[in-house]
This record gives C-alpha cells, sequence and structure tokens, in this order.
C-alpha cells in the first residue's frame, strides 16, 4: 500500500470541526441527517476538485456544504425563526474569515521548564495570534525566575488556504419540516507536497 | 485492406489504469457495465466518458482521456455515517495519491500516457435508485497521451 496523506480528513473535516466545535461548544455536528434535538451543524461532503497539477505534489479545493438545523417552534415570525439563524451563520462566516489562511490552536506561553504562564488573577495566559517577544536588545524574554518564555506549540502546520464561505441559503427543510436551515457553501485550498 | 492503428484506449489508458488500480487495491474488483448492476460490497466501476484532441501536428496528435471511476461501498448503518464518509476519503485521497504518484506513466518504459490526474471527485454523484443502496463517489481520471 502506498503512503498517502489523508487531506481531506485531517486537513479539512478535522479543523473545520475543531474551530466549528471550540465555537459553538453547545451545537453538535453530525454528517447524517437524523433530527435529533434543537439544533445541530450537518456537514455534507461535497467535491475535491484539481486546480494546478505539479510534478511533485498538487493543487485542490474542497467543498463541503455545511447546514444549520434549528427547531421550528409555533408560528413562523422574524424574531422567533430568522434571527437566531442569521445570527449563528454570520457568526461562522466571521470563524471561517479569521482561519482563512490557517487553523491556529490556541497558543500558550509556556516557561522553558513546561509550567504555564498565568496572569495574576489566576486566568491561564493564552495568545491569538503568534508573538515575537524579545526585548529592545534583541535578548530573550525571560520571567522574573531567569526563565525562557515561548509560546507552545512551537510550530504551526499547514492546514489550509484560501477557506471561504461562498453562498448562504435561508430555508426550511424539504425532508423535515420542523427544521429551518441556514446552509453554506464551505471551500478551501490545500496545498500538498508528495514526499 | 484494413488501415494499421493502435488501440489507444485500450493500450494506453484503460488496460494499465486497471492494472495500476490493481496493483493498489488488490482485493477491490474492477467492472465496466453500462448500465448499473450490484457485485458485492465494495467494487470499482470504469466509465469511460471523454476522447478529446487537444493538438493536432501533421504526424501526431496530444490527446486528453477521461474515465470517470465510480466506487460503490455497502456501509454498515447510514451511508452518510461519519465513519462511513471518512473512510470513503481515504480512499479517494489514496486514489489521488496513486494516479499522483503516477502521473507520468511509463512502465517497463513503455509511454502510456503523461499529466495524469484525478481532476475531481464528487461525494454526491447522480446516482440511480438501485445504486442508492450503495455509498458512491466519483473520481474523474484524467490524462494526455501523445498519439
Amino acid at each position: 500500500m502506498i503512503t498517502f496523506n489523508r487531506t481531506y480528513n485531517q486537513n479539512v473535516l478535522d479543523n473545520l470541526s475543531l474551530i466549528i466545535q471550540q465555537e459553538f461548544e453547545n451545537i453538535p455536528i453530525r454528517f447524517d441527517s437524523t433530527f435529533r434535538g434543537n439544533a445541530f451543524f450537518q456537514f455534507i461532503p461535497q467535491s475535491d476538485e484539481l486546480i494546478e497539477l505539479r510534478t511533485d505534489g498538487a493543487i485542490r479545493e474542497y467543498g463541503l456544504q455545511i447546514k444549520y438545523y434549528e427547531k421550528n417552534y409555533g408560528l413562523y415570525t422574524k424574531r422567533r425563526n430568522l434571527d437566531n439563524r442569521v445570527k449563528v451563520i454570520e457568526r461562522l462566516k466571521e470563524l471561517i474569515r479569521i482561519n482563512t489562511a490557517s487553523i491556529v490552536d490556541i497558543l500558550f506561553f509556556q516557561t522553558s521548564d513546561g509550567k504555564n504562564l498565568f496572569t495574576n488573577d489566576g486566568d491561564q495566559f493564552t495568545i491569538f495570534r503568534r508573538p515575537l517577544l524579545v526585548t529592545s536588545d534583541d535578548a530573550f524574554f525571560i520571567t522574573s525566575d531567569s526563565l525562557a518564555l515561548a509560546p507552545k506549540p512551537e510550530e504551526i502546520e499547514y492546514d489550509w488556504h484560501n477557506t471561504r464561505l461562498e453562498s448562504v441559503v435561508y430555508e426550511q427543510d424539504e425532508e423535515n419540516q420542523k427544521y429551518l436551515v441556514g446552509s453554506v457553501d464551505f471551500r478551501c485550498v490545500v496545498e500538498e507536497v508528495y514526499a | 485492406m484494413p488501415i494499421l492503428f493502435t488501440e489507444v484506449f485500450k493500450d494506453n489508458v484503460l488496460d494499465p489504469l486497471i492494472s495500476l488500480l490493481h496493483t493498489e487495491f488488490t482485493k477491490v474488483p474492477v467492472h465496466h457495465d453500462v448500465e448499473f448492476k450490484p457485485h458485492g460490497s465494495f467494487f470499482l466501476r470504469m466509465i469511460p466518458i471523454a476522447d478529446n484532441i487537444v493538438e493536432q501536428t501533421t504526424e501526431d496528435q496530444i490527446r486528453n482521456y477521461g474515465i470517470m471511476i465510480r466506487f460503490y461501498r455497502k456501509t454498515p448503518g447510514r451511508v452518510d455515517r461519519e465513519d462511513n464518509f471518512r473512510q470513503l476519503m481515504n480512499y479517494t485521497d489514496r486514489l489521488k495519491r496513486l494516479i499522483g504518484n503516477n502521473s507520468n506513466y511509463s512502465p517497463s518504459s513503455t509511454y502510456k500516457w503523461h499529466d495524469g490526474r484525478i481532476s475531481s471527485i464528487s461525494f454526491q454523484p447522480d446516482i440511480d435508485e438501485d445504486e442508492a443502496q450503495y455509498q458512491c463517489a466519483d473520481a474523474l481520471f484524467e490524462c494526455t497521451v501523445l498519439v
């Protein structure tokens, strides 16, 4: 058996699931259309298209439909039946926008003996953008007990780029009219290098 | 007296592709039915779909060939379960790499094709009612042959 990269699973699905689960903690992600609960996301893998063929790899675009289902109660009103769906989809759009180039797992500051940095009020110190920590004379940033401070993990792995939500549709589900749907077309590009 | 010709589609594309698939997916049968017929729990169906001229000169031609490789998998439970999708994606990623590794294919120094690629994969292909018992995905294999 040849060795191959599980690109769709690892670069696309795992990362997309990770950022959505981190952001929408209480909304489960499903792949099947089992209607259960008040709200859930459904991932429907769609496509995998070649953009550019190279001698030692390829650039491909992956497509996935993300459907957000919300239970439809009582008489349809904008406030009760549309506003929350719009809010979730807009939040999802922004989540994808800020992760357009790659997934940045939450970074932690750790001292050189592996201890996490806490603020004075006991909160763990986390960062969302990788900073460059040097003093004005290019020396390492050192804690009061003389330990070097570094962000962990040390390297960010490449996952995808040009990630976007292309189109949004708000509708009632045809199969189960008890549910309202906000459906988005997720696309991302992955550059794969054959080792 | 009939002219002499080479069966390019068969000799350069279809047969080498099947042989390549057999080396990697050793236990997966490959079928060629025009109309769908069920063949066990996991099989591939080859559907020739394109043979287009790219460039013609006085002495030779460059042609682009296309074969749709349709995966059929009978899966436990619903076909749209997460595990089932993830397994199917591993198969398509493996196929992509197999073709990628053999993009310029000349087994035993005999030229077969160049620019071999899986140009698109659809995880929601148009299928008949009979095919719906299987989890299906379409992978479009394309290659260029200097005839």
